[in-house]
């Protein structure tokens, strides 16, 4: 529908399509050309139909019409360019004139997104629709469809998030996110919203921290090499007291799975980080620490994730000189941590 | 993957012709950029720019772009209060022959990202702006920031998010004017925007991404506040998970597929001096890739013109 093969448009042209300026029922409106004055650049070759469509737009903005046939041509000005904001805008404004029922609306948008999953324009409008009507009814239902076809959908995921936020929706959606997880733990989208709703719900007190570190570390024994969860694995921790290198599960798991002969990168920068954070406690083997950091980053930078070897041999040295002078700052920023 | 071998070089010829093409005219199939031409025209200026190909441009049709250009600004009838609606259209659209009453002024106003990318063009072709005003335009800006710190795009309304507070910074850079943005709130936001991988996103708590991150990071250069806004343990996540975007190219999110587009907008966060003091860039893979990507696309990736 967004990218219409021209020549197909040209065909339902011939076969079923009139021309506005044929119309007997708009023979009262004249149609108002695009003024792109006398030297346009970026010019586009319309269609005969798209500026026949956008001619009679103008001309229906221009007096203000917000009519039921002014609400028919949104739609087919619409259908010809989905990302118009302005016709949209104007859609809106017609509707409300005419206190047009709403939920024919909502049906209406719910094709334009599945046709155009990707415009911004449409999710905007479904959301204004949804804020008039103040129900959320058909929204989780909507974000679902869309999300089983393209699972990472942003705009998809930021609808849900809204109606979920706004209308207090966050019951199931642990068992969603599950669902998404169980079909692919490498889903990014999945984890994050994982991270909202426990968030907005329970939020990270201990016993959830414990559960949640269980739960990932599971996902990660199954598939070690999956950024994503590892990611999480550290978000969860950044509640726990003692960082990333206090929880007993985390680093026997990281552990064995080290001694086992995992390499995953993310295991092995994990590993670092756990040494780092060692060598900043007064309790910890510093110089072992330091060494193991060493060592680790060593092998990402020539084995295991070449591609960052500059910054794995950047970390290294500034590992290193960390330890020679603890008070020295590794980066420039001015705020405190 | 295919290696290229080292004759490989840019296009440099091709690449101008297209950009010229695309200056002129747009195919048909392209009819839904209809709102956003001066975004597509920025490119092809900035990507000639870029390319050191500006001579290709006469004098006179440097001219011609920039009165076409200046065409779009929306400018203030008098009263104050339509100071709030100034700014750049995308196009013409909404302009109407001169011997025509003008329409509802509710929906002639500028929009964002229209009257950055019109700046910038502006800029590029050497205008020195006198035409621009000002000073509407800046309270045309203020207008758009919301209660939380984001920007809407129009005053005639639309989402709110990361891609128009950056369009709004590069707008008062450019005019050397930050009266119309309540930085306070524009950093809160930022800040609030970033998510427990330490990518930024584009609002609080949604997924961290490519494209949204450089939107923020760019912000804050432009307002040298990289370093008072982050902490280092910050500075040093969003530089690690930068950095983990290259697989050979750059992805926008963790576990999805590269794409050009992702080369620039993480590339020019890892080169902002508070992020990468040194070269931590592995450039083989990424010019190898983006060789690959140049050749198979038909389009140049025009990641700001897809997003809005």
């Amino acid at each position: 529908m967004a990218e219409a093969d021209s020549s197909s448009e040209e065909l339902y042209d011939e076969t079923n399509w009139v021309l506005y300026k044929y119309r007997v029922d708009w023979k009262d409106v004249t149609p108002v050309p695009q003024d792109d004055g006398p030297y346009p650049i970026v010019a586009i070759v319309y269609s005969e139909k798209f500026q026949d469509i956008y001619d009679y737009f103008r001309a229906v903005l221009k007096s203000s019409e917000k009519s039921e046939r002014a609400l028919q041509l949104t739609k087919d000005a619409l259908d010809l360019n989905p990302a118009n904001y302005t016709v949209w805008q104007y859609r809106r404004e017609i509707l409300k004139h005419l206190n047009k029922d709403l939920i024919p609306e909502l049906q209406y948008v719910k094709e334009m997104i599945e046709d155009n999953p990707k415009n911004y324009q449409v999710w905007h409008h479904r959301r204004i629709i949804v804020e008039w009507l103040q129900d959320p009814a058909y929204e989780l239902s909507l974000t679902e469809t869309i999300l089983s076809q393209d699972s990472k959908n942003y705009h998809a995921w930021q609808h849900r998030q809204w109606i979920i936020r706004t209308f207090k929706l966050f019951q199931n959606e642990l068992q969603y996110v599950n669902q998404l997880l169980d079909e692919d733990v490498r889903n990014n989208s999945a984890w994050n919203q994982r991270y909202f709703v426990i968030n907005n719900t329970t939020g990270f007190k201990p016993d959830v921290v414990q559960q949640e570190l269980m739960f990932t570390l599971d996902k990660i024994k199954t598939v070690s090499n999956n950024e994503s969860a590892w990611n999480y694995l550290r978000g969860v921790l950044l509640h726990h007291d003692g960082g990333i290198s206090q929880d007993q599960n985390v680093r026997q798991v990281c552990e064995e799975l080290y001694s086992s002969g995992n390499r995953s990168p993310f295991l092995l920068a994990f590993l670092v980080d756990m040494c780092e954070e060692n060598m900043e406690r007064d309790d910890g083997d510093k110089e072992e620490s330091l060494r193991r950091a060493l060592q680790l980053c060593d092998v990402l930078a020539n084995e295991y994730d070449t591609i960052r070897r500059e910054y794995w041999n950047y970390m290294a040295r500034s590992l290193a000189q960390r330890m020679d002078c603890p008070e020295r700052e590794a980066t420039g920023s001015t705020k405190t941590d | 993957m295919p290696a290229c071998d080292n004759s490989d070089v840019l296009a440099r010829k091709q690449h101008i012709k297209y950009f010229q093409r695309f200056l002129n005219l747009l195919p048909r199939r392209l009819s839904s950029y209809d709102s956003t031409r001066l975004t597509i025209a920025f490119f092809a200026i900035s990507g000639l720019d870029i390319l050191n190909a500006l001579d290709v441009l006469d004098e006179k049709k440097k001219r011609l772009i920039i009165d076409w250009i200046y065409r779009l600004q929306v400018v203030p009838d008098g009263s104050e209060p339509s100071w709030k609606r100034c700014g750049f259209q995308g196009s013409s659209t909404l302009i109407f022959p001169p011997d025509e009453t003008k329409c509802s002024p509710l929906y002639e106003c500028g929009h964002l990202a229209m009257t950055y990318t019109g700046l910038a063009s502006l800029v590029i072709l050497g205008d020195d702006l006198s035409r621009v005003y000002r000073a509407a335009i800046i309270e045309g800006v203020k207008a758009l920031q919301q209660e939380d710190g984001s920007f809407c795009a129009t005053l005639a309304g639309s989402e709110s998010d990361m891609r128009f507070l950056y369009c709004a910074a590069c707008i008062c850079y450019i005019l050397n004017d930050w009266s119309g943005m309540n930085i306070e709130k524009t950093m809160d936001y930022i800040v609030r925007s970033m998510s427990y991988d330490y990518g930024i996103a584009q609002a609080p708590e949604l997924e961290s991404h490519g494209g949204t991150t450089f939107c923020a990071v760019a912000t804050l250069a432009l307002m040298n506040q990289l370093n008072t806004c982050f902490t280092n343990k910050q500075l040093d996540g969003l530089r690690r998970w930068g950095l983990a975007r290259q697989i050979s190219g750059f992805q926008g999110r963790p576990n999805k597929p590269v794409d050009t587009c992702y080369s620039f907008w993480l590339g020019a966060v890892l080169k902002l001096p508070s992020i990468s003091g040194v070269l931590l860039l592995h450039l083989q893979a990424e010019e190898d890739l983006f060789l690959l990507m140049l050749g198979l696309s038909s389009l140049p990736s025009v990641p700001l013109v897809v997003c809005v």
